[in-house]
């Protein structure tokens, strides 16, 4: 049975592979560097990227609208994902109109929601928050469901409150399940950001920095290199949530062998 | 009448009546709603908040009123809605099954997971946007390149659920099926496949949501025709109406999607549900 | 479960990275983002040409931060200019500066309060003018006209275009979609050949991709301008078709500065204050091109000095008149996308006390 270091292994082996592949098939190909760039030279503006300052900033910037946007998000996903698994006929009647809503992209809204906020930093968190908010309220809804009848109709024959029940039993209970909705929008939240900085002006971060790149007929390499980052700051946001959710709640898991509501 | 065919009777009333009212119930919030917007964007007086007659209204021209011989589309329905729905379903078609061929392969044999899986979780990270360039480079300006786009940004939710499904099959049904010396194919076909059918199910609706988003995004840069392509002319132009006829348009067109999968998905677990 | 295989994952990408990474790192692959500071901007000692402003409207701006949305290109670098000679600060304006990615996202600022003034090329203030109903824009000060050459349809090196009219039925790059400079030039110069836009499929590149789209052979031809023609050239030979701006549209205003009706009415000392700096400004760059040249790697911090001295430069203009406006509107009148009689006069706003 293989070790883990040695599964590792492994998954080096096959981005190296990879990256080997994509180096002989764009050096054969012979096309200018200038066209389109060498996986090594991505490489190299990768390295740069790191000891640039404002690529920093940038970094910082993105990763500080984020954290405001998740706060918001789970704050209001949780809430409202409490109250509508709780009150299953008001959560039934109310669908359609999340139906509607909830497909909608988040990234087309940015220039309607830049003339109605009048700020840049509350557009961008404002559309995160649209965006991140559904895996937690759905996930929250998902685990409130779930919740043991037989102990929330204890408590109620206990003359327990609406509010108590909430506190003692849905929300312990539904805690794995907005656990895995807060790592789902982490993940989720990261990638809209980004977009969004890219689309909007104004908004630094990543995206904008991505942007003016662009503008500056810079090298496709950086570009690719500015998208490697952004997808390594993912994985790393991926990995400390997801971490944190086997800490916190593997027993569930181990019990249900099931991974939750959405992926 | 037996008492068993009576209580059957009831039984059935009661369904039809709680699903009517579920029915009846969901359409008057649907309407108080609607009615709730309509008020608040009047009372309101904000250039940038639009009541929803206007919105429909602008629709109907814009969209709606050709001739019946087109399904009553306008030529800008059909030169741009229609050509972006294609692309959407395409790509998720296309999506759909090379994640469920590749995500099966790689739940079952450990050593592909192992090779593949830090690549699937980085890719899957890296916002589409920020890879337009590359893809601007590697496919064709229009079609093409938007449908690569909108398979790259779509196909991960199916992959990994995909591998998270055949990964899990029950132990146990496979070694029965071994024991009887079932061919591979078979064991695929009747085993695997039906018993990774949730997951992968669920990562097909997450997908189809997804695809609608990659669908507009995909047209933001070197796009000729389409929904974003026409987005991005209103947003040039700031018309209000416009950009909330893309955002209407998007939800009533998600509702449907979703709504007919969920019709579809119901069919094929049916057997799942006891 | 999950969280195992992503750990598993993230073990993996380090281990490669780690190997990866130390073979690229010991390639010594220069910095090819280091901005050059340049010190020209104290050394060039040019002094600045005294205020032009009337006794009307002067005094301290109501709204000294203000936020200016420029564009990553040669027109914008007089914001730097202004910047680094301290006229904004004589005029006590603390400026912010956004670079506005799309071709509206000015409009967008100033109707969403999040930018105080913006730049735009004329034929762009009057299209948003026509289009947004309410947004009543004023044009308060001139940075610009076309020079030969900044302006240009590009083909492929060896494609076999000799004229436009050959572009006919080809694809053809322009950064943004339905009428806009670009095609209101090409338009222009395709009517001696009773041919127009409509002629050819428009495809919409952003210019910095647009480089890409040509060599890849995705389009014929694209619509483009500095540094992007220089830097095309260098890379993959491509020639230079037409001259875009040129015969009838010589000499054409391209950027000016803009806001909004409102804005002036409620911060008239503070359009006052940025009109006299930009006026400054504008005077420094149509003097000094070698100080331009050196302010330019500062302004878009990805272009490299050698592009900067060798790239054609826009003329600049340093006063806004009635008379240049009216060409730009008589030209899109003529192709029909404005109103016959457009207000334009409605939109001019100079500076107090200087001629009309």
């Amino acid at each position: 049975m293989p070790t883990v270091l040695h599964r590792a292994y492994r998954g080096a082996a096959g981005l190296v592979l990879l990256f080997g592949v994509a180096q002989l098939a764009v050096w054969a190909s012979g096309v200018k560097p200038a066209t389109f760039p060498l996986p090594s030279a991505v490489l190299s503006s990768a390295a740069d990227l790191v000891r640039n300052g404002s690529f920093l900033t940038s970094v910082g910037s993105t990763m500080e609208a984020w954290a405001e946007a998740m706060v918001i998000s789970v704050v209001i996903g949780v809430l409202l994902g409490l109250l509508l698994g709780s009150l299953r006929f008001v959560e039934s009647a109310v669908w359609p109109v999340f139906e509607f809503i909830r497909p909608v992209p988040a990234v087309i809204l940015v220039p309607l929601v830049l003339l109605i906020v009048q700020n840049d930093k509350r557009t961008e968190i404002a559309v995160v928050v649209i965006a991140a908010v559904w895996p937690v309220l759905l996930n929250t809804i998902y685990g409130v469901r779930s919740v043991e009848p037989l102990a929330t109709e204890t408590l109620r024959s206990f003359g327990f409150s609406p509010l108590a029940i909430v506190r003692r039993v849905s929300l312990p209970s539904a805690a794995p399940f907005i656990a895995t909705g807060v790592r789902v929008a982490a993940s989720f939240a990261f990638v809209v950001a980004v977009a969004v900085e890219l689309v909007g002006t104004g908004m630094g971060g990543i995206g904008a920095f991505a942007a003016a790149e662009e503008n500056g007929a810079a090298d496709l390499s950086v570009m690719i290199a500015i998208a490697v980052w952004a997808g390594l700051i993912g994985i790393a946001v991926n990995l400390v949530f997801a971490t944190a959710e086997r800490r916190l709640f593997g027993w569930h898991f181990a019990l249900t062998a099931t991974t939750g509501g959405e992926e | 009448m037996t008492a068993a065919a009576i209580s059957a009777d009831r039984r059935v009333v009661g369904v039809l009546s709680n699903r009517l009212t579920l029915f009846v119930v969901r359409l008057v919030v649907l309407a108080a709603a609607v009615a709730g917007w309509q008020l608040g964007t009047e009372s309101a007086n904000n250039p940038f908040y639009l009541t929803p007659s206007s919105i429909v209204a602008d629709m109907y021209h814009r969209w709606f009123s050709g001739p019946v011989s087109h399904l009553w589309l306008t030529s800008d329905a059909t030169g741009n809605l229609l050509p972006s729905i294609g692309r959407m379903l395409l790509g998720w078609a296309i999506a759909s099954l090379v994640g469920i061929a590749l995500g099966v392969a790689i739940g079952r044999v450990s050593l592909l997971a192992d090779l593949t899986e830090p690549v699937v979780h980085f890719a899957r990270a890296v916002p589409p946007p920020a890879l337009a360039p590359v893809f601007l480079f590697a496919f064709s300006i229009g079609t093409p390149m938007e449908l690569a786009t909108i398979i790259f940004g779509v196909i991960w939710p199916v992959l990994l659920n995909s591998i998270e499904g055949a990964r899990h099959v029950h132990p146990g049904h496979l070694e029965t099926a071994r024991a009887f010396r079932i061919p591979a194919a078979t064991r695929l076909a009747r085993i695997i496949l039906p018993s990774a059918a949730p997951k992968i199910c669920a990562g097909l609706r997450l997908s189809l949501a997804l695809a609608l988003v990659m669908m507009v995004v995909s047209e933001f840069v070197g796009s000729v025709n389409g929904i974003g392509n026409e987005m991005l002319e209103f947003q040039t132009n700031t018309d209000i109406t416009g950009m909330w006829d893309v955002i209407v348009l998007l939800g009533l067109l998600g509702m449907v999607l979703n709504g007919a999968f969920s019709l579809v998905e119901r069919r094929v677990l049916a057997w799942e549900r006891r | 479960m999950n969280a195992s295989r992503i750990c598993r994952s993230a073990l993996a990408l380090a281990i490669a990275g780690l190997a990866v990474g130390i073979t690229a790192c010991s390639s010594g692959s220069s910095a090819t983002s280091a901005s050059t500071a340049t010190a020209s901007g104290a050394a060039s000692g040019n002094a600045s040409a005294s205020s032009s402003a009337s006794a009307a409207v002067t005094g301290a701006p109501e709204k000294p931060n203000i936020t200016v949305g420029v564009l990553p290109s040669a027109d914008s670098v007089t914001v730097q200019i202004a910047e680094d000679k301290g006229f904004f600060k004589q005029q006590g304006l603390n400026v912010t500066v956004q670079t506005e990615a799309t071709t509206n996202a000015g409009t967008t600022g100033l109707l969403s309060h999040t930018m105080d003034f913006t730049t735009e090329n004329y034929v762009g203030m009057f299209a948003q003018e026509q289009a947004v109903k309410g947004l009543n824009l004023k044009i308060v000060a001139d940075n610009s006209q076309t020079s030969p050459g900044l302006y240009v349809m590009l083909v492929a090196k060896d494609s076999p275009f000799k004229t436009l009219a050959d572009l006919k039925g080809k694809k053809v790059g322009f950064p943004a979609k339905g009428f806009n400079f670009g095609s209101m030039a090409a338009d222009i110069l395709m009517a001696p050949y009773h041919m127009s836009t409509a002629d050819f499929t428009t495809v919409q590149v952003p210019f910095s991709s647009a480089m890409q789209a040509l060599a890849t052979h995705q389009v014929d031809a694209i619509f483009t301008t500095e540094p992007f023609i220089t830097t095309s050239e260098a890379a993959a030979g491509d020639r230079v078709l037409v001259d875009m701006l040129s015969g009838p549209l010589a000499g054409f205003p391209t950027a000016c500065w803009g806001t909004t009706a409102s804005y002036v009415q409620q911060y008239p000392k503070t359009v006052a204050a940025f009109q006299r700096a930009m006026s400054e400004a504008t005077q420094v760059a149509s003097t000094n091109t070698s100080y331009v040249r050196s302010e330019l790697p500062k302004f878009i911090k990805t272009m490299k000095p050698g592009i900067a001295n060798v790239i054609t430069l826009p003329t600049y203009n340093t006063t806004l008149t009635l008379a240049r406006m009216q060409r730009v509107a008589s030209v899109i009148e003529r192709l029909k996308q404005l109103p016959a009689n457009f207000p334009v006069s409605s939109m001019f706003y100079p500076p107090a006390g200087s001629e009309g």
